[in-house]
């Protein structure tokens, strides 16, 4: 008693020295230091002060927006704050992650990984690449969030309400995706369309039958909202020649109703330098042109709607090359060298594309698009008989920016952002008057960019964050493998401002988009008995009291609570061989009370949030006695939150 | 650490010439599809070739990061150089198809050697 009465009265004078001494020790620095003297010690400049000021934010202030970026070869969506280039969270997504529980036991995760089998294997990685943010009108609305995983061509629908994947789904048309995933702009269809070529039936055919054989697709995934998951029964998808598709963009407004998909390898080259001595990178870069894609979504819906000519492959609704040019689906239009991305105009007016190995960004008028299919201005058509619009019956204009001209983004005042991998720069263009108005210098080798609502029908024209593919020198050594750089821009003014370089040590991420973060409005606890794969309440969520165990056969059913700072009950025996079920409900109500729950060697990890109820499935197959405990650090007592399992040999 | 523009007119004139010199559009004769190649290639070396000099007078050589950048760059040239030697052989002996593959990887491998002596020159030039 004695002891505890001593804590108590610590606390309490700890309470009135911060009441008292609280706001004025914030209102000064430390002792003996100033802004300047500080400035000079560290050698920074009055522009790097300038950039610190724009991205500090003190304890508690909340950023203005979020970016959600892939994770690259970690197959999971970085979650960032703007400003501050703070990482909140990793949402687990293609791959196990053991923090959130995702994968190691609890039955949604495990259900969900599942969905991504492909012919009943697991894969458990990912090269996610695109996040697109659900649209409603052509603007984010901070719904949803869909990310694909270009490596197993495949796309994951992840719930903002709670930042964690529901469905996975492995489209099994294609081997590789890239132009994953873009959304419709109600967010009607995913879309995912194939990178390299291969048989759409999973057949084997030799390369020399390429032209023959090999197909490229496009899939249209369903999305229904009400459900909050892709309703395969209702996707459908369009063969495409075997050029390889690359990325895609929705129109919007005037050209709502139309997706444009990038392509390159129009040469249809087949590789093999080891014995035609050229390899792919030369043979699919011969071409002056390759094609950029115009599909027609809408009409294409209204014929598998139809069944007019639609195939089942692989229990996948396609439509046939031979149906889509009857039915004017498909048309090619002529973009230059070994192009890049495909981006829609906030306006929807134009599609900008770049080739890789041309200097200009090339800008086409949707208008223009239209006149030359309903005047049939044709330069040609293709060896499958696609409709090639001619060149210059569409195009807008060009505009030459730079070295490796890759993605485009928008800040909704006229100004387009592109980035310039070649010549490590951000080249600012206009819109209006066609011409370059300023480039800023990246670290190094950027790939995609990603400004604030920069894709969407209204961006927000503040901050653009360039993704570096090298960082080189610009963070301290950690080995040979060097993280990527997310460098953010202001864009507010003139000159552009570099502000800040965060690492990325994960993978490498392509993609990201940035909402204003009063968009989301994210739960802080799940509502009582809750299971989050549902996102309803749990039938076997435990309420206290009603723990217990039940034994049916060799089945053994665990009805278990978790609070601070134990588990009921706390000694579970069973006998090898049996299979055990936990039902696991958190009693939690508090925001940020979280618990784990780790069985010692069985391969278990379940993250338990408030409110959160789980099940926990597996089969004891070793006899001996382990423990179970709460692995995330919940109070005080959280290491004796814990408890046994004994398995009976 | 000289701060030099060099590096960015020979930007320029990559961006002005290199990439957009040969017209080109999907020539059917092998014969003039390995010259096109040829000429590329040559014409890129030599945009190649000012990038670097704009490098090392940027005092990519003596910078500690930057000349790795050269020596990556040099060796993509060399690589280059060997490729387009091969492609001109090739081509005086009208093997037309290896002349064109051969001309076209030569110009593959200056555009890598390019892209290594642009960040050269940036790292040089920018100084760190």
């Amino acid at each position: 008693m004695k002891a505890k009465g001593s804590i108590w009265g610590l606390v309490a004078l700890a309470t009135i020295a911060l009441v008292i001494a609280g706001p004025q020790s914030c209102a000064r620095g430390p002792a003996g230091t100033s802004v300047g003297d500080i400035a000079q010690e560290r050698g920074l400049t009055e522009a790097d002060i300038t950039a610190a000021l724009k991205t500090y934010q003190p304890t508690g202030r909340l950023d203005d927006y979020i970016m959600f970026s892939s994770g690259g070869h970690s197959g999971q969506v970085l979650v960032i704050g703007l400003p501050s280039m703070r990482l909140l969270k990793v949402i687990a997504a293609f791959t196990p992650e053991p923090w959130q529980g995702f994968g190691y036991g609890a039955d949604g995760t495990m259900k969900a990984l599942a969905g991504g089998q492909i012919d009943g294997t697991d894969v458990l990685w990912g090269d996610t690449h695109h996040p697109a943010i659900s649209e409603t009108d052509g603007d984010y609305d901070g719904e949803w969030l869909f990310i694909d995983d270009k490596a197993n061509a495949r796309v994951a629908v992840i719930d903002l309400r709670d930042f964690e994947t529901k469905q996975i789904l492995s489209n099994p048309l294609m081997g590789s995706d890239h132009g994953a995933t873009f959304v419709t702009p109600n967010t009607e269809y995913v879309i995912e369309s194939s990178q390299y070529a291969v048989p759409l039936d999973g057949s084997y055919a030799p390369i020399s039958e390429y032209q023959e054989t090999y197909r490229g697709a496009v899939t249209f995934w369903k999305f229904d909202r009400e459900a909050g998951r892709i309703d395969p029964a209702r996707t459908f998808s369009l063969e495409l020649p075997p050029y390889w598709q690359d990325l895609a963009d929705a129109g919007k407004g005037p050209s709502d109703g139309w997706v444009f998909l990038g392509s390159f390898n129009s040469e249809m080259a087949t590789g093999g330098i080891e014995t035609t001595g050229l390899p792919f990178e030369a043979g699919v870069s011969a071409n002056d042109m390759d094609y950029l894609h115009a599909i027609n979504w809408r009409a294409a819906e209204a014929v598998f709607q139809s069944g007019n000519g639609v195939q089942r492959i692989q229990g996948m609704n396609v439509i046939p090359l031979d149906v889509s040019i009857r039915e004017g689906l498909l048309y090619l239009i002529p973009e230059p060298k070994s192009p890049h991305g495909s981006d829609v105009t906030p306006d929807g007016r134009f599609i900008v594309t770049a080739g890789k190995l041309d200097p200009h960004v090339s800008v086409y008028s949707f208008e223009k698009i239209q006149n030359a299919i309903a005047n049939e201005t044709f330069s040609g058509r293709d060896p499958f008989g696609v409709a090639i619009l001619d060149f210059d019956a569409v195009l807008e204009r060009q505009v030459e920016l730079g070295l490796g001209p890759l993605h485009t983004q928008f800040d909704g005042r006229g100004g387009a952002y592109t980035s310039l991998f070649i010549e490590s720069a951000v080249a600012r263009w206009s819109l209006e008057d066609w011409t370059v108005k300023e480039k800023i210098g990246v670290h190094y080798n950027i790939g995609h960019l990603a400004a604030a609502e920069g894709d969407t029908r209204s961006p927000d024209g503040n901050y653009l964050v360039a993704l570096d593919k090298w960082s080189i020198d610009r963070f301290a050594p950690v080995g040979p493998l060097h993280p990527q750089n997310f460098q953010l821009i202001d864009i507010t003014g003139d000159p552009m401002q570099l502000l800040y370089d965060m690492p990325i040590g994960i993978g490498e991420p392509h993609y990201a988009q940035i909402i204003k973060a009063d968009k989301l409005d994210p739960w802080l606890v799940y509502p009582p008995n809750f299971s989050p794969h549902s996102m309803t309440e749990d039938p076997n969520a435990v309420a206290s009291g009603q723990e217990r165990v039940e034994r049916s056969g060799n089945t053994v059913d665990v009805y278990m609570t978790a609070i601070r700072s134990h588990f009921i009950p706390e000694h579970i025996t069973v006998r090898r061989g049996d299979r055990v079920r936990i039902h696991l409900t958190s009693l939690e109500s508090s925001r940020d009370a979280t618990h784990g729950f780790a069985i010692d060697k069985y391969n278990i990890n379940v993250s338990l949030e408030p409110g959160e109820s789980e099940l926990i499935e597996f089969t004891a197959d070793r006899a001996g006695v382990y423990s179970f405990y709460c692995s995330e650090f919940c109070s005080a007592l959280h290491l004796e939150m814990v408890g046994y399992l004994f398995v009976q040999p | 650490m000289r701060k030099v523009v060099v590096p960015v007119a020979a930007l320029l004139l990559l961006s002005g010439l290199a990439f957009a010199g040969v017209p080109a559009l999907q020539q059917e004769d092998a014969k003039a599809k390995a010259e096109n190649w040829i000429m590329q290639a040559d014409s890129t070396k030599a945009l190649v070739e000012s990038v670097l000099a704009s490098a090392i007078e940027a005092g990519a050589e003596d910078h500690a990061v930057a000349k790795d950048q050269l020596k990556d760059a040099q060796h993509w040239m060399g690589e280059a150089a060997k490729t387009l030697a091969g492609a001109k052989e090739a081509h005086a002996a009208e093997d037309w198809v290896k002349a064109g593959n051969m001309g076209n990887m030569a110009w593959q491998y200056y555009v890598k050697a390019g892209t290594a002596a642009v960040l050269a020159a940036k790292l040089a030039s920018e100084g760190t």
